[in-house]
């Protein structure tokens, strides 16, 4: 037995005993961690709402039309990625084109909007409203929200997915224009809201709805968006998925 | 010239469906009291109904009808399976029951307990029934509500001992693996929240915990649908969940958990007698993830 073995062996006795306490210490804290992860996706959501999405591609756009000419339209991108990324820290970045046709159909803007989102697991340790895919492997990371405005009266927009990290899996989105509300009906619009639904209107305000004033329920009610469901034939130029929103368990939303 | 083939093929559609809701539908003010079945009526009920499903010949059905108070029209190629009716003249509120060969068809069942009130349920689960290959459909015989023309009523989503839920039993018992839908219809103007009155369709399975089954359901009509919002009761929609469902509730004392309560919006059902292809999405739907 050579002294260098002897060290050798203190050493290896020495890291073997910091990994036992370690271990002893931070392994249920971890488990547990790993266990609510692992079924973050769905199992301890209150699934609150499912939406349509479409999925995007870098070879050819989504097209939506506006029920009306608009002067801002709104996009809820979200990016999903393969199960064995969901931890991964820096998260995920991809690009995205939006181009803007006015009614007459010429051109009025093209952006390229570069997006970051968060890993799943950052949203699950962070967030409280989870997002998934009920029948899909991939998991969905955190979610981005573009709006644009433009000069002229918008007719339509196009969506195209320009580049992507090579972990995401997916971007999918979901456009919206605002209703066309005026504000007497808006009011009205409000008070027909579920006692959830004026909740989540008044999410921005600093007092809840039953302390706001008529002004403020208006407010409220006339900044809602409506889903848009893109030009051409199902499975053709669009594929279409069904997204899920889910309140995390025990948690319930909070005033921002 | 392409088109001609289509529209012979749709105008002979429409005049079986003519002549089937014809024999299938007596006018609903013929009802001429509404019976309260007693055990014994029940017994009889399941009796027929147990025969008719598993396929029995028309003379055993025959057997068991007259007790329980209902006549068996043999198999017609016209509306494709064995007719379960009341007697001409002698409507009581028994409900009319139509089941197919069971070797050939799939374990779906559409039911219309509201005909007539909820406007075009009736005619769709004919026209769906006639369209697919589901075991068997049934509907009201008697009006859901009184009226003056038509003083004999009752609600059959809330009549528990009723041979209609002893028909919704008892094919629960022959297809444990099967879905049984029912059809109705809702007014938007007279829903509380938002979400409801924006709705086209609801879907609930009779609780407040929706399985997966019925989230598969939901994410198809979603998607066959799209744009028309579809709500699930009672994560996205707090109303029409079928809590108080006669039916729903005894197919889940019984285990089982096909039970599909699809509330419509009036211009959906319009829509889904009049379009063949909305209907085919509909249908393609109802029987995806069919397990039996």
């Amino acid at each position: 037995m050579s002294l260098s073995f002897l060290t050798r062996l203190i050493v290896f006795l020495a890291a073997l005993t910091l990994v036992a306490v370690g271990g002893w210490q931070f392994g249920p804290t971890l488990a547990s961690y790993l266990a609510e992860a692992q079924s973050s996706t769905t199992l301890d959501a209150d699934i609150d709402d499912r939406s349509i999405v479409y999925r995007m591609r870098s070879d050819r756009p989504l097209e939506f039309a506006s029920s009306q000419p608009i002067d801002v339209v709104r996009g809820l991108v979200q990016a999903s990625v393969a199960r064995d990324q969901r931890a991964r820290v820096e998260g995920f970045v991809y690009s995205i084109e939006v181009t803007l046709f006015g009614i007459d159909g010429a051109l009025l803007d093209q952006h390229v909007v570069a997006l970051h989102s968060d890993a799943p697991d950052s949203v699950f340790a962070t967030g409280e409203t989870w997002r998934f895919f009920r029948d899909r492997p991939e998991l969905a990371a955190g979610m981005d929200e573009i709006v644009v405005e433009a000069s002229a009266p918008i007719g339509r927009s196009q969506w195209r997915l320009v580049d992507a990290d090579p972990a995401v899996r997916a971007v999918d989105i979901r456009v919206y224009e605002r209703r066309p509300l005026l504000a007497s009906q808006a009011l009205t619009n409000f008070h027909r809201r579920s006692a959830e639904e004026q909740e989540m209107l008044a999410l921005g305000n600093a007092f809840p709805p039953d302390m706001m004033t008529g002004e403020e329920m208006a407010y409220a009610a006339i900044n809602m968006w409506r889903p848009l469901g893109p030009a051409g034939i199902a499975g053709r130029a669009y594929e279409a998925l069904v997204l899920y929103e889910g309140t995390r368990r025990g948690r319930t939303r909070v005033r921002e | 010239m392409r088109r001609a083939p289509f529209a012979i093929l749709a105008g002979m559609g429409l005049t079986v469906l003519a002549g089937l809701t014809a024999v299938l539908f007596p006018p609903m003010r013929d009802a001429i009291g509404i019976t309260v079945p007693g055990a014994s009526d029940l017994a009889a009920s399941e009796a027929l109904f147990d025969r008719a499903l598993d396929g029995g010949t028309a003379a055993t059905q025959q057997r068991y009808s007259q007790p329980a108070g209902l006549t068996v029209l043999p198999m017609d190629q016209q509306w494709q399976g064995t007719l379960l009716k009341e007697p001409d003249g002698q409507c009581e509120g028994r409900g009319i029951y139509l089941v197919r060969e069971p070797h050939t068809a799939v374990s779906l069942a559409l039911t219309a307990p509201h005909r007539g009130a909820d406007l075009h349920t009736g005619t769709l689960a004919a026209q769906l029934f006639t369209e697919s290959n589901a075991a068997a459909a049934a509907w009201n015989s008697a009006p859901r509500r009184p009226t003056s023309d038509c003083p004999s009523a009752i609600d059959l989503a809330r009549a528990g001992d009723h041979p209609f839920t002893i028909f919704a039993l008892a094919f629960a018992k022959r297809h444990p693996e099967g879905r049984i839908v029912q059809l109705h219809g809702f007014d938007r103007a007279r829903r509380r929240d938002a979400a409801s009155s924006e709705a086209s369709i609801i879907v609930s399975n009779g609780t407040s915990s929706p399985d997966k089954r019925l989230l598969d359901l939901a994410d198809c009509l979603s998607l066959a649908f799209n744009p028309l919002p579809v709500r699930v009761f009672p994560l996205e929609t707090s109303e029409l969940g079928a809590l108080s469902n006669a039916q729903g509730s005894d197919l889940g004392d019984a285990g089982f958990d096909g039970f599909v309560h699809l509330e419509m919006a009036v211009d959906l059902r319009l829509a889904l007698t009049r379009d063949a292809q909305l209907r085919a999405k509909l249908l393609g739907c109802l029987v995806t993830g069919l397990r039996g």
